[in-house]
């Protein structure tokens, strides 16, 4: 690989500041694409507010509830872990609450489960401009010392003298992405970054602009008012949010009520996403004792200059090797059950959203008449990509 | 989906859970059949509802206006059925008493440690079991009787269950606990509460049911009475007197902590000021966000949004005597959601209840900003199938 002199990195990310500017300046153009902008913007800033200082969060699990809901538990499990490449079947595809896993699995059972929160727009800069540190990851995480770049960019070699960023940045979206998912990215020898269309930042900001309008609801003539659920609000999204899941309808809520408290809203930039807790007191190892929480290895923080709290993008359960025995010999106490797949190791994985609101302050406010009639879960996509695991006994 | 979960869980509009708790633990006999239970709780089920309308059975024949009297007695009485984990281990029971899955969040608790910041107290007891009726009224008698008549019709009819523990508790008409706080200032407007409780399928039995948690928790009163008001409502996340939400905390002169709570509305307040005091705006202060009702609720989402993690809690206290060593006491903690999965994440996110045995910052070295003051002394998890023909979970028995 040809070495160079370092290009000036962004203070708090990995990206050369050139790069970090333009991911920013892409994130801002979003805003004003169609299907964004057909929405009240004006309490969603980007970049954040000056005036939006004040910091919250929320959180769900990484667990897919919709496809738990949707399918049954035993079903659901095993089809989010089907293997790999096969987009519109299962794995990946069910994968939708802005987190995805890899199983890697041995003789014994499941050796290890990875699991990324890392956005496939962030990726596309990062392998646009810095090729070198993408390859150095890749092979972090595949676990190879000198990684098959060809299986990163295709047929272009990214170090070559002339070629362009927004070349690289194709032949890497090709390769990795949605399109070509090589076996570095879709579970066979590693997963680098999330592929499923929502589980990005591009469907994050439609989402959160779309819920960042303040409507209120009056559940009779003297009041109270109040901010919409995600129930009410959900024919008013164009389909931003996908209701049933664990995030969207939370999402929505928390953005629709920050709106309604008349603040300027913006997720919290470089990493509005993280992973904050593990459930690791859920399992125990085969003699019964908990799993010490260092089991769980928590890695890629992209706040490295904020060490109490790093925002990392990646976790990865593995029991060391001289315990002589494996993942799949844990049981979690919460259901008795062995840990038998990646989905199992999801319910145990906290996601964060960070944002940064403004002040209350007065806001006009969109009155809504709501009905109490909406169903909460929408299975048809579900039901449309598993039909042909329909009646199939997963066991 | 229309409501069929059992009564004595009030979640209805203009529904309030009356006063006066017991809940009843049985363990099927071992090598009892499936129908020998069917038949069991179907007798039991039948003679509840003959209690309820105030036929006793050692009465039988009694004349008014002493029916009169002894029907005004249980009038207020509601019963209702739930199925434990001990039920569907095959270990215990064989033959299986069902064919039907077992929920797969209906676990037992861990022996060794239930929570990670909630510990079994040294006086640990049996919460588990095959079979927990709940029983609640307007009055004590109506709901010890209920549990006393189930004891005597077991013997008496010889039906293969058997009495192993026994719970009771009690509510105030002022709404508040031992910890003097307001209790359920949070819980959901009625209208929310169906899709917070009500089970979808998966298993099919209990579409339309709902999951309960049984937990008798001890509160170690004179550590938690040590605390001042202050820290006891930065702890709680509440304004101890009226039960307003906290907006924001300041420091004394001498880095005391001064919770500020919202203002009380008064008969003038607005709509919005009524609903200010119990639903403030988002705080971004991070002891407030590290209280009590901030942790227990963390999203303050509705339950349709399935990551909510939403419970309908509806707790009991209790007082189990008074020793040269002061009062044992504590609360039932009884919730009732759609499924345990919701519960288990609640007692095992950090941030949530995972990291914190009641409020206050995780790992805080200053016992007051993190008080440790409840243990558990028994608890379960049941599956309430809803209401159906014979008694709720009779399709259980089906061959």
């Amino acid at each position: 690989m040809p070495s160079s002199s370092p290009p000036q990195r962004d203070p708090v990310s990995e990206l050369p500041a050139q790069a970090a500017d333009e991911f920013q300046t892409r994130l801002a153009a979003r805003l004003h694409q169609p299907d964004v902008a057909e929405f009240d913007t004006s309490l969603f800033t980007w970049p954040s507010h000056p005036a939006a200082t004040e910091y919250t969060s929320l959180d769900w699990i990484a667990f897919p509830e919709r496809v738990n809901a949707c399918l049954g538990r035993r079903l659901a499990l095993h089809l989010l872990d089907t293997p790999h490449d096969v987009i519109g079947e299962g794995g990946r595809s069910l994968q939708e609450e802005y987190a995805e896993w890899r199983v890697a699995r041995g003789p014994g059972g499941i050796t290890d489960v990875e699991i990324t929160i890392e956005t496939a727009d962030y990726w596309r800069i990062l392998a646009a401009h810095s090729p070198e540190r993408v390859v150095e990851l890749v092979g972090e995480f595949s676990s190879k010392e000198e990684p098959d770049v060809s299986l990163i960019y295709g047929a272009l070699d990214p170090f070559a003298p002339g070629v362009t960023v927004s070349s690289r940045e194709a032949a890497f979206a090709d390769t990795m992405l949605a399109g070509g998912r090589s076996s570095y990215n879709n579970g066979a020898q590693g997963i680098v970054c999330m592929v499923h269309p929502d589980n990005s930042m591009t469907a994050l900001l439609r989402l959160a602009v779309a819920a960042c309008t303040p409507f209120e609801v009056t559940d009779s003539d003297d009041g109270p008012f109040r901010s919409a659920t995600c129930l009410e609000l959900a024919p008013r999204l164009k389909s931003a949010a996908q209701l049933g899941r664990a995030s969207d309808p939370l999402i929505v809520e928390r953005l629709a009520r920050l709106a309604f408290e008349g603040r300027r809203v913006s997720l919290d930039f470089p990493a509005p996403l993280s992973i904050t807790g593990i459930e690791s007191s859920r399992l125990r190892t085969p003699s019964g004792k908990p799993v010490p929480p260092n089991w769980f290895r928590l890695s890629r923080p992209m706040r490295p200059d904020r060490p109490q709290a790093p925002r990392h993008q990646r976790v990865s359960l593995q029991v060391p090797q001289e315990e002589r025995f494996c993942v799949s010999d844990l049981t979690d106490v919460a259901t008795g059950e062995a840990v038998a797949s990646g989905g199992q190791v999801a319910d145990l994985v906290q996601i964060s959203l960070h944002l940064l609101g403004s002040a209350t302050s007065d806001v006009h406010r969109v009155s809504i008449d709501v009905s109490n009639d909406l169903d909460d879960l929408d299975c048809e996509d579900i039901r449309r990509k598993t039909a042909k695991h329909e009646g199939v006994d997963p066991s | 989906m229309r409501d069929r979960i059992q009564h004595g869980i009030y979640h209805r509009h203009d529904e309030k859970p009356p006063p006066a708790y017991r809940l009843l633990l049985l363990n099927i006999r071992r090598g009892a059949t499936s129908e020998e239970t069917r038949r069991g709780l179907a007798e039991i089920w039948n003679m509840l509802n003959d209690l309820m309308e105030g036929h006793v059975r050692d009465l039988q024949g009694q004349p008014e206006p002493h029916l009169s009297a002894t029907r005004s007695q249980f009038s207020s009485l509601d019963a209702l059925i739930s199925y434990g984990r001990r039920f569907f281990d095959g270990g215990l029971h064989d033959p299986h008493l069902s064919k039907l899955a077992c929920p797969s969040y209906l676990a037992y608790l861990d022996r060794e440690s239930p929570f990670p910041a909630l510990a079994w107290s040294p006086q640990s007891t049996v919460g588990e079991c095959d079979i927990a009726f709940q029983f609640t009224a307007h009055s004590v008698a109506a709901v010890n009787c209920a549990a006393v008549e189930v004891w005597k019709l077991t013997g008496d009819r010889g039906l293969p269950l058997e009495v192993v523990a026994t719970y009771d508790g009690f509510g105030r008409v002022d709404g508040r606990g031992w910890l003097e706080f307001h209790d359920g200032v949070s819980n959901m407007p009625s209208q929310l509460r169906t899709a917070a409780l009500q089970a979808r399928t998966d298993p099919e039995w209990m579409e339309g049911g709902t999951y309960m948690v049984y937990l008798r928790i001890r509160v170690d009163l004179e550590t938690w009475r040590k605390l001042d008001r202050a820290q006891q409502e930065t702890a709680v996340g509440r304004d101890k007197l009226t039960g307003s939400a906290l907006q924001s905390i300041e420091e004394g002169p001498e880095g005391e902590i001064i919770p500020i709570a919202r203002p009380f509305p008064d008969v003038d307040a607005s709509p919005e000021e009524q609903t200010a005091w119990r639903d403030p705006p988002e705080t971004t202060h991070p002891l407030i966000e590290a209280s009590h009702v901030h942790r227990a609720n963390q999203t303050r989402a509705s339950p349709g949004a399935p990551g909510s993690l939403r419970m309908f809690r509806q707790g009991y206290e209790f007082l189990a005597g008074i020793g040269p060593d002061g009062p044992h006491l504590g609360l039932n903690f009884v919730s009732f959601q759609r499924d345990l999965r919701v519960f288990q994440h609640v007692m095992h996110l950090p941030g949530w209840l995972g990291d914190v045995n009641f409020g206050g910052e995780s790992g805080s070295a200053n016992v007051t900003r993190a008080p440790s003051f409840l243990t558990l002394d028994a608890g379960g998890f049941y599956a309430v199938p809803p209401q159906a023909q014979g008694f709720p979970g009779a399709t259980l028995f089906d061959t």
